[in-house]
């Protein structure tokens, strides 16, 4: 190793060290905007539009087709299927909705029930607090057994997000990657 | 030349006791010895949660937030939490060496204060040999560090510990070489005289010569500090205490992201707290040792004498004057450390020694080769600076045309990927 090479080489070290020190440093000046962290419990992070959360039950809406509960892949912890369905025969001959159930001890948020509703009764929810406890027995796996009324309270992720309120806390000037459109017929480009 | 006021304050004591002079000197040391430990734990602990602030701030992220405003509880919580956990000792290890090691390295980081001034009276002891005593004291530290290792009867944590003496013992020569450039220049071993000669009353003759001197009244002080007429012994003395101290990016010994603890796996508790505070109160011995020696003390860069002759040599205004002059320089060094760490990777264990051993050794020798020519035959220090920025600068330049060389890459623009074309592309919806 020459004496120059050494030299530059020692020369390029500072200089890049100096370099690294100035990215870091702006970062820290701008920290206000370049915030990424969300303090979740006392802040609370929207959902984007398509976001598969807990799930949202419309009762006036559902027929009593318990289709989605033959789409069910799991069983549940207390019940026989994830998805419990209580109903009765009313005067019309029409099924009439009792109580339905979803086991969040057991369901996996496969979204085959929502896929397999013709009614738009079962939707995407934006809701990911799902952990409950119980102020007299804490950890009560039967806490997890969601009624129909607070289905029916959770909020929906279609209603909730939207893109530019679901990323709002990461600041949009840095360089993120994006793709480049291709026309057709162009070669494929080196790797 | 104001004596220290710790023994002064130990003599008043003693003279109030109606005790011998002899007891009063005991005294003094005694109060200074425990106001600076006790300084260090405070700073060590703010230090720490500095370092976490401003490593996060740099990395977009909040750092501790909740254990008090802004997390200034956390690292006080920390070590009462390290306090309360049980000392786990292994069964095979060597009980008394392994309880000695953790003592020894953090003594060996306390040790250096005993010769450190603050300001013109805040010492305890001014030894003639003071830049001596502090880089053999410091140098302790590997004695401990093995010694812990080996006790712990670990073979992961004595190999860590073999890397980490190879690592501070090959960054002990440099560390000294560098020290000595500004050691000819004052003409002194010792801090005080150090920063005196800092000050221009030994080493007047960068003032007298320039014709910057007559501006702003003869107040340019900050041109006789050492960094201006060493910049190269500076940077390699930081460099050497950086790689000394194990911190990033020569934090080879214990990189947290991947060997957890190295030497100091098998610790918990005090005595692992020990070692980490061992590790921060380096830092600080380092940055406290670069203000003293290039950046001239507890010196103001502007006005210095007319500040101290209104108020006084020895006052108490004027101490804390000092002291805050002092504490900002350290302060300012503290966090440069810490954002190195931000910013920096860490190097190969064969880049770490290359640059120990081929480059930081022959550049300080040549240093001091200069340095001691210039001193000898007496050449004005502005010749010195002059001549040091100038290679300094053509080091830079070099490296700046390398970095031109290199293939270029935009920050500001965002990175663009060309998306592959697809096999069978769709012709109806058109191509994405």
């Amino acid at each position: 190793m020459s004496l120059i090479s050494m030299l530059r080489d020692a020369g390029y070290a500072i200089y890049s060290t100096f370099k690294g020190l100035a990215i870091t440093g702006r970062n820290w000046k701008e920290f206000r905007t370049r915030k990424q962290t969300v303090l979740y419990p006392l802040e609370e992070l929207e959902v984007p539009p398509s976001y598969r959360g807990a799930l949202v039950f419309r009762p006036e809406r559902c027929i009593v087709c318990e289709l989605c509960e033959k789409a069910c892949p799991v069983p549940g912890t207390r019940t026989e299927k994830t998805i419990e369905i209580y109903h009765h025969v009313g005067d019309t001959k029409k099924r009439e909705l009792d109580e339905f159930y979803i086991d969040y001890a057991s369901c996996i948020n496969c979204y085959l029930c929502v896929e397999a509703c013709p009614v738009d009764a079962l939707l995407p929810g934006a809701s990911y607090e799902l952990a409950m406890t119980d102020p007299i027995a804490q950890f009560d796996r039967t806490r997890l057994l969601f009624g129909m009324r607070q289905l029916d309270a959770q909020p929906e992720s279609a209603s909730v997000g939207s893109y530019e309120t679901a990323y709002r806390h990461i600041t949009r000037d840095r360089p993120i990657l994006r793709v480049l459109p291709v026309a057709e017929g162009d070669p494929e480009p080196a790797p | 030349m104001p004596s220290s006021a710790w023994i002064d304050l130990g003599h008043w004591i003693a003279a109030q006791l109606h005790l011998p002079s002899a007891a009063g000197a005991a005294i003094g040391v005694f109060i200074a010895a425990f106001v600076v430990l006790n300084l260090i734990m405070g700073t060590v602990t703010y230090m720490i949660w500095w370092l976490r602030k401003l490593v996060a701030f740099m990395q977009s992220r909040l750092g501790p937030m909740h254990v008090g405003r802004w997390g200034l509880l956390q690292t006080p919580a920390d070590a009462l939490k390290l306090m309360s956990k049980e000392g786990v000792i292994p069964s095979l290890a060597d009980k008394a060496m392994f309880t000695v090691a953790p003592a020894i390295v953090f003594i060996a980081a306390y040790l250096g204060y005993a010769t450190i001034p603050f300001t013109p009276r805040l010492y305890v002891a001014d030894l003639n040999v003071g830049v001596v005593y502090v880089s053999a004291v410091a140098s302790m530290t590997v004695v401990g560090i093995v010694l812990g290792a080996w006790a712990s009867n670990n073979k992961y944590a004595l190999v860590a510990a073999f890397r980490s003496a190879a690592q501070m013992v090959s960054y002990e020569v440099p560390f000294a070489l560098a020290l000595l450039g500004p050691v000819m220049l004052a003409g002194s071993f010792s801090f005080l005289g150090l920063v005196r000669g800092d000050l221009g009353q030994n080493g007047a003759q960068i003032f007298a010569e320039t014709p910057l001197a007559g501006l702003l009244g003869g107040n340019l002080t900050f041109l006789s500090w050492f960094v201006v007429a060493q910049p190269i012994a500076a940077l390699c003395f930081f460099v050497a205490g950086l790689a000394e101290n194990n911190v990033t990016p020569f934090d080879i010994v214990e990189a947290e992201s991947e060997i957890v603890a190295g030497y100091h796996v098998e610790y918990s508790g005090m005595k692992f707290a020990l070692f980490f505070l061992a590790e921060f109160a380096n830092t600080m011995t380092l940055s406290v040792l670069t203000t003293l020696t290039f950046l001239g003390g507890w010196a103001a860069p502007f006005g210095e004498s007319a500040f101290v002759s209104a108020f006084g040599e020895g006052s108490l205004i004027t101490t804390f004057w000092h002291l805050g002059w002092f504490a900002a320089k350290a302060g300012f060094l503290i966090s440069f450390v810490f954002w190195l760490r931000a910013t920096l990777p860490r190097v190969r264990v064969d880049q770490l020694m290359d640059i120990g051993w081929k480059f930081l050794i022959p550049v300080t020798l040549f240093n001091l080769m200069l340095t001691g020519t210039f001193v000898s035959l007496g050449i004005p220090r502005l010749a010195l600076a002059v001549l040091n920025w100038v290679l300094f600068g053509l080091v830079i330049l070099l490296g700046s045309k390398k970095a031109r060389d290199l293939p270029k890459v935009n920050l500001k623009q965002p990175a663009t990927y060309p998306q592959r074309a697809t096999v069978s592309a769709p012709s109806a919806g058109g191509a994405r």
